[in-house]
């Protein structure tokens, strides 16, 4: 899905012929719009254009079929999520270790110290750095749960979530207790669209906290999938845990428990209910104020609850507090293009991509094929052909001074 | 969990056509077809399966023209190649003919068709009461054999296949990500719509191999349609009758229309009756929707109520589903990570 080639053709005005052919989605209907806008500015006459777009269209036809695979691009990985598997390895890169893909060029790989480093890196936000180490200290020590489990949370904050998720699993089978990565598997899984797995994982992180893990056996027999009778297992199973945390939010009424409002926040995530879920990070915001994760899950839950405006703000508040989050900033853009700011859009993957090499020059490896693929879509909004194909064949530099991005 | 997941309801033609389509064109969905009943047990596959139709009042002339050509052409590809008899289409010749010359002479189809023309006084001869007629070569395709063949290849393309009764479609909004309902006359129930209601269709196979024409009264009440294994002869429009019981009235009374017309037919030994409910409705339904049963939206394309069109309409009806779907993929606004 990654490989791009450039298209041959200058574009020429070839959406008036097309709009009988293709009208799949509504990029087209915008690329007539703009087109047509254009054309009439020009005023030429239709027929003329008409000739000539019908004499365009075809060796026109790849550039549209591309857009079309974008877009199916992107729709395939708003469920999935990144699919790594299905990527050719890169030979800079061997598999090790469960379906985590280590840097094979690690300038850290014997470094003393490595874990505390790499720590101290993802605290700075130099994320890169951060895994780079992070990887190193495990190569060290494969059995450094510890170590796992930051790897994986910075992975998600670097916006690579399978990766993130593999070195959660290894983590929580080193130490199937370790809550804060329970609660950062449940949010991975939320967002790969995987809901049974993230109420696993959520169930996981009550039954393993001291301080409600009396709740699960005063739910009886209740939470196993086997019991209902109902077709609807997973959406039962949700109602169930979302239950057992209302039950344990219960117990705190004189205090707020944020780490147990953040799973309430992601189980409301998970059934839409992005209002109540917007009530349970906002709280868990109350006791950690400066705290950019939480920042960043509230402005996703007001995003997918179409309250972009207000997502750009706790975006905004989460990249003050930590300058290197790429989610966020991956996750502003994508509110950039649903409030139709599509250069602001590009401004943000195109910086967020360049984050992601900065610290390691000679590697593509660590920059997330979903930004890449959310930046096309953006730049293909534009009506700019020339920088789509700069942006297909994965040009940073160029689209960087097209765009007038510096170097942060 | 590398895939969209995609439910086809019903394995009917129009449910394994789409199916076929989504699965081939979408390489990442991962299609599902989930049916109550498969072939032999469809209504599709009593069906005549000759190509020709009835124009639906509410719909786009082009439009309809667009599923008549898409699906002529996609089954006549497969009538002259070596698929022809494993999938069980041929080309067929023969008369539509009417009483009175009907208000429309020439359908919406005849140039899509192969060799239309006004039938000659000379042809007409034989049919007595008779005024009118067309003559033309079409498709023949018989969902015995179609459907198997189509399910072959829906597997080959990745599809899978399931075997249950559907109650709700919002009990499927947990499992998948996008639901296709050609769920036909099952429509009424699964999607609450009062608009689909049964015809109710009786026809009998004869075997008469001496007979090579198909012969249709342009009421569509009575036809001739030799066949790759006997000539299915019928049949009846009963509409709002849920009868799936073989009527020995309408049997008689099939026998005899269809002899007037090949008088032959009444020496011919009768192999099997069979029993339809066509999937009526004003307009077949062919758009999306959101269901949002409990929170999570899904989004639902409705392919039904083709009424006695199912097998002429199938492939076309199925590429503008294909559509559809892919518009629904489109539209997915790009999600935000927590």
């Amino acid at each position: 899905a990654d490989e791009h080639k450039p298209h041959s053709s200058n574009s020429g005005s070839s959406a008036v012929f097309l709009i009988f052919t293709h009208f799949y989605s509504f990029i087209f209907m915008l690329n007539i719009f703009l087109r047509t806008r254009s054309l009439l500015a020009r005023n030429e006459s239709l027929e003329d254009e008409f000739v000539r777009a019908k004499a365009a269209v075809e060796s026109d036809t790849e550039f549209w079929d591309k857009m079309q695979a974008e877009w199916e691009e992107l729709a395939r990985r708003n469920w999935l999520e990144e699919s790594e598997t299905q990527r050719p390895i890169p030979p800079t890169v061997s598999p090790v270790e469960k379906g985590y893909y280590f840097n094979t060029t690690n300038p850290y790989r014997d470094w003393p110290n490595a874990f505390a480093e790499g720590q101290d890196k993802a605290r700075e936000g130099d994320l890169n750095s951060a895994v780079l180490l992070l990887e190193a200290a495990i190569l060290q020590d494969p059995q450094d749960s510890e170590a796992w489990q930051v790897l994986g949370m910075t992975q998600a904050e670097n916006e690579n979530e399978q990766a993130a998720i593999v070195s959660l699993q290894r983590c929580l089978e080193l130490r199937p207790n370790n809550l804060p990565a329970l609660m950062a598997l449940a949010v991975s899984f939320t967002n790969s669209g995987m809901q049974r797995e993230a109420c696993d994982a959520l169930q996981r992180w009550i039954s393993h906290n001291p301080r409600y893990k009396h709740l699960i056996s005063n739910q009886r027999s209740n939470t196993t999938p086997e019991h209902h009778v109902c077709p609807c297992v997973s959406s039962c199973r949700l109602q169930d845990i979302l239950l057992l945390f209302q039950d344990a939010a219960l117990l705190n009424l004189d205090c707020v428990d944020p780490d147990l409002q953040t799973g309430l926040g992601v189980l409301f995530n998970l059934s839409c209910d992005f209002n109540k879920a917007v009530e349970a990070f906002t709280a868990a915001l109350s006791i950690r104020p400066q705290d950019y994760l939480l920042w960043n899950r509230l402005g996703a839950t007001l995003a997918n609850g179409n309250r972009s405006e207000e997502a750009v703000e706790a975006y905004s508040r989460a990249l003050e507090l930590q300058p290197g989050f790429i989610r966020s900033r991956y996750n502003l853009g994508i509110s950039c293009i649903n409030l139709g700011a599509h250069r602001e859009a590009v401004s943000n993957f195109l910086m967020a991509l360049n984050q992601q090499r900065r610290s390691q020059r000679c590697s593509q490896q660590q920059m997330s094929a979903n930004i890449w693929t959310a930046l096309r879509i953006a730049i293909s909004m534009m009506d700019r052909p020339e920088l789509f194909q700069a942006a297909s064949v994965g040009d940073l530099d160029l689209l960087m001074r097209a765009f007038d991005v510096g170097d942060v | 969990i590398d895939t969209v997941r995609v439910v086809v309801v019903g394995a009917g033609v129009i449910g394994f056509s789409t199916a076929v389509c989504v699965a081939e064109a979408l390489p990442f969905c991962s299609v599902t077809v989930l049916a109550e009943k498969f072939s032999p047990d469809t209504t599709s596959d009593g069906a005549a399966g000759i190509l020709f139709a009835a124009q639906f009042p509410d719909i786009s002339v082009e439009r309809q023209r667009r599923w008549f050509k898409d699906s002529f052409d996609h089954l006549r590809a497969i009538a002259q190649s070596q698929q022809s008899p494993e999938a069980g289409v041929m080309m067929s010749s023969g008369y539509q003919i009417f009483k009175d010359v009907p208000a429309d002479p020439k359908p919406y189809w005849s140039d899509l068709v192969i060799g239309f023309r006004l039938m000659t006084d000379r042809e007409l001869e034989r049919f007595p009461g008779y005024k009118f007629g067309q003559a033309f070569t079409t498709v023949k395709c018989e969902c015995s054999s179609y459907l198997p063949w189509l399910e072959k290849r829906f597997r080959k393309a990745g599809g899978k296949v399931q075997q249950r009764k559907v109650s709700s479609l919002h009990d499927l909004s947990d499992s998948y990500d996008l639901i296709i309902n050609c769920s036909g006359l099952g429509s009424r129930t699964l999607t609450d719509d009062p608009q689909v209601y049964p015809v109710r269709g009786q026809v009998l196979k004869v075997e008469a191999p001496w007979l090579q024409h198909f012969i249709r009264d342009g009421d569509g009440k009575t036809y001739i349609y030799p066949g790759i294994h006997g000539v299915t002869v019928g049949g009846t429009r009963q509409e709002d009758d849920w009868r799936l019981e073989v009527d020995d009235g309408d049997t008689r009374s099939i026998l005899e229309r269809c002899s007037r017309l090949e008088p032959s037919l009444s020496r011919a030994r009768v192999l099997s009756k069979w029993v339809g409910l066509r999937p009526g409705r004003r307009n077949p339904r062919l758009e999306r929707e959101l269901v949002q049963p409990r929170g999570r939206k899904v989004p639902v394309v409705h392919n039904y109520g083709h009424g006695g069109w199912g097998v002429t309409l199938a492939w076309g009806s199925a590429l503008d589903a294909l559509g559809l779907v892919r518009q629904c993929l489109h539209e997915m606004p790009p999600q935000a990570k927590l």
